[in-house]
């Protein structure tokens, strides 16, 4: 496809300030201090924390109005953006969305990550973390979808398949402990700088890449179009994840699983020209059966939410009863990382969760050295998971952003409450999607379409 | 005595060149409300100013001048000390630049806004502000201070007179 989204700093706005190789998890930015800075991209795993932390901007009193104009286009921002221009920047693919957008012989299918309805209406002068899952539906139908489906039915979908991968290494002696690999960021991490660790890693596709891969079967035949008319589009908190869909595995169904993606940041822009007033919207609903999802699902935005969400499962599966309230209370507190230990009928279970690359590497050499005593672990890039993503609303005052995250957080845990249904087990279209389609969690159908491999990505040099 | 009027400092040996002060004040002086990039949009217009040569990088702003030699050169009345700070009145300002030649830290500039092609623009140590100027709050480096110069100098004096024992036994 030749797309390949990257990130980059602007050799003349980057006053070497080096905030961002402090945020860098992979100590990807090198450059002399005062100086400009250079991502090295084969290292970069385009967790975008640096276009979050950068502050060097394209002065007018530095710059004459062209000039600044001549680094929005490279920096490929709308035409008629007229906000600040930043030293380290983010290039997707939102000039192709839009056009495809304008276009009638596609039919066009959204999806939305959880953490997107957490963050999207700070764009539009709202306060952080105010929760707008119907403004967010109401306003992807008015830029031009057709279909508005939910990435957090894909969550629950992983959930679905996530669990009972673990179950199944537990008992037939697969290679523990399992990580997660729902976050490309982390993945990437791994192929580049770990890659011995790779039969670690979940089989699962990521949740984008599970609801993708779902649109154009399963989908397609639901809304009677053929898959080639499709274009499938992801909006997501993250920087990495137009890379994870542009994989050259990501396409089991004949088709690209997910053909674009757009940050959180992007899509207020594409609202914005559209020149719809987001405050104003309608409460809607994401479409059904693909856009309907469990309070579990909702979860992942957030760090320790995909392991609360597939423990909700794997106790209930196991235990047979329904969770206690307040169980996994330990997931939800504390940063960087914790550990849950959990006795499901004679199962020990002991896990890892961690936010932040720079908060597992003992956790790894562990593993490599065969010590670890865990089970499983899930690991997400960014600071407190995709609420904290490289392509959230940027703030201002940058010393607020706890604050924001915090914020965020809350929204997403009342969202969850807010749900019918709080595991991805009950949630009814998931069990219909099994019935009609998939037939059961890591058959023959989930194993082709839900399932993908990973590869060692060009050796990089252990030096920091 | 009056006391002296407040300002705010930068300490160069702790600046790093983030910008990130530059940014909180265009964005707190920003008439939308919002505190992302995307809702609040436009220029950033900080009335404070980045300065990096090749050996330095500071930030200059205004240092509220008691004699203030951007209020004397004003003709039209504009700059007035209200409330111990200098402060353009936006709607008698004129734009003409006057201040711009009188102050002698050039840290006033002349900005477009909605009403006016042309107003003085310089920091008013963000008078509008509960908690006080967002670029000390913002910075990541601690490098930006607010002075009481006042307190400041009596501070120094005490320092001194701590130090005089070891001078007095040469001057004996």
């Amino acid at each position: 496809m030749g797309k390949q989204a990257e990130i980059n700093i602007d050799m003349d706005l980057c006053t070497g300030c080096q905030r961002c190789s402090t945020v860098c998890p992979v100590g990807a930015i090198s450059g002399k201090f005062g100086e400009y800075q250079t991502i090295n991209q084969e290292k970069c795993v385009r967790c975008g924390q640096c276009v979050q932390i950068c502050s060097a901007y394209a002065s007018i009193y530095e710059h004459t109005a062209a000039a600044i104009g001549e680094k929005k286009k490279v920096q490929g921002l709308p035409g008629d953006y007229n906000g600040p221009v930043f030293a380290a920047f983010y290039t997707g693919v939102y000039q192709q969305v839009k056009q495809v957008l304008q276009q009638t012989h596609y039919y066009k299918m959204v999806q939305c990550a959880p953490a997107v309805r957490v963050s999207l209406a700070e764009e539009f002068g709202l306060d952080f973390g105010v929760l707008t899952p119907g403004k967010l539906a109401a306003a992807l139908r008015r830029v031009g979808f057709d279909q508005v489906y939910d990435t957090n039915f894909g969550a629950d979908l992983t959930i679905m398949e996530e669990a009972g991968e673990l179950l199944d290494r537990i008992q037939n002696g697969g290679v523990l402990p399992m990580f997660t690999s729902c976050c490309p960021a982390w993945v990437r991490f791994i192929e580049t700088a770990h890659p011995e660790l790779i039969p670690h890693l979940s089989s699962c596709k990521s949740p984008q890449q599970m609801a993708g891969a779902m649109f154009k079967t399963y989908g397609a035949k639901q809304t009677g179009h053929v898959p080639a008319s499709l274009y499938s589009v992801a909006i997501m908190p993250c920087t990495c994840k137009e890379q994870e869909a542009e994989r050259e595995e990501m396409e089991n169904s004949g088709y690209r699983d997910v053909d674009a993606v757009l940050t959180t940041t992007e899509l207020a822009y594409l609202i914005k020209e559209a020149n719809i007033d987001f405050t104003a919207l309608p409460e809607e609903d994401f479409d059904r059966p693909l856009g309907f999802y469990s309070g579990a699902g909702t979860l992942f935005g957030v760090t320790g939410g995909v392991m609360e969400a597939a423990l909700r499962t794997a106790y209930e599966r196991l235990m047979k009863t329904k969770l206690p309230d307040g169980m996994l209370q330990e997931l939800r507190e504390g940063q960087g990382r914790k550990s849950i230990k959990l006795n499901l009928d004679g199962l020990e279970l002991k896990t890892w969760v961690a936010a932040g690359l720079q908060n597992v590497e003992d956790l790894l050499s562990e593993v490599k050295k065969g010590t670890a005593d865990f089970q499983f672990m899930e690991v997400m890039t960014c600071p407190e998971g995709c609420i904290s993503g490289g392509g959230q609303p940027k703030l201002y005052l940058g010393n607020r952003v706890q604050e924001a995250y915090d914020k965020r957080r809350r929204g997403l845990y009342q969202h969850d409450c807010e749900q019918t249904v709080h595991t991805s087990h009950e949630n009814p279209e998931i069990k219909r999607l099994y019935q009609d389609f998939l037939g059961e969690p890591l058959g023959p159908v989930s194993h082709k379409f839900l399932h993908t491999t990973y590869r060692q990505t060009k050796q990089i040099s252990n030096k920091k | 005595m009056k006391k002296l009027q407040s300002f705010v400092y930068a300490d160069k040996n702790k600046c790093i060149g983030c910008r990130a002060c530059e940014v909180a004040c265009s964005s707190v002086h920003s008439e939308k409300p919002g505190k992302t990039i995307g809702a609040v949009q436009g220029d950033i217009k900080p009335r404070l100013f980045f300065v990096q040569t090749k050996q330095e990088k500071m930030l200059l702003q205004c240092h509220h001048c008691e004699d203030a030699p951007c209020r004397a050169s004003c003709a039209s009345g504009a700059i007035q000390i209200f409330e111990q700070k200098v402060i353009v009145d936006e709607v008698l300002c004129t734009g003409c630049k006057s201040c711009v030649l009188a102050c002698p830290f050039g840290v006033i500039e002349i900005m477009p806004t909605k009403h006016k092609a042309g107003i003085a623009w310089k920091c008013d140590l963000c008078q509008q502000r509960d908690e006080g100027p967002a670029c000390i709050e913002v910075c990541p480096m601690q490098a930006l201070r607010w002075v009481e110069p006042s307190v400041e100098a009596k501070q120094k004096r005490i320092s001194a007179v701590q130090a005089m024992p070891v001078l007095s036994q040469y001057a004996r």
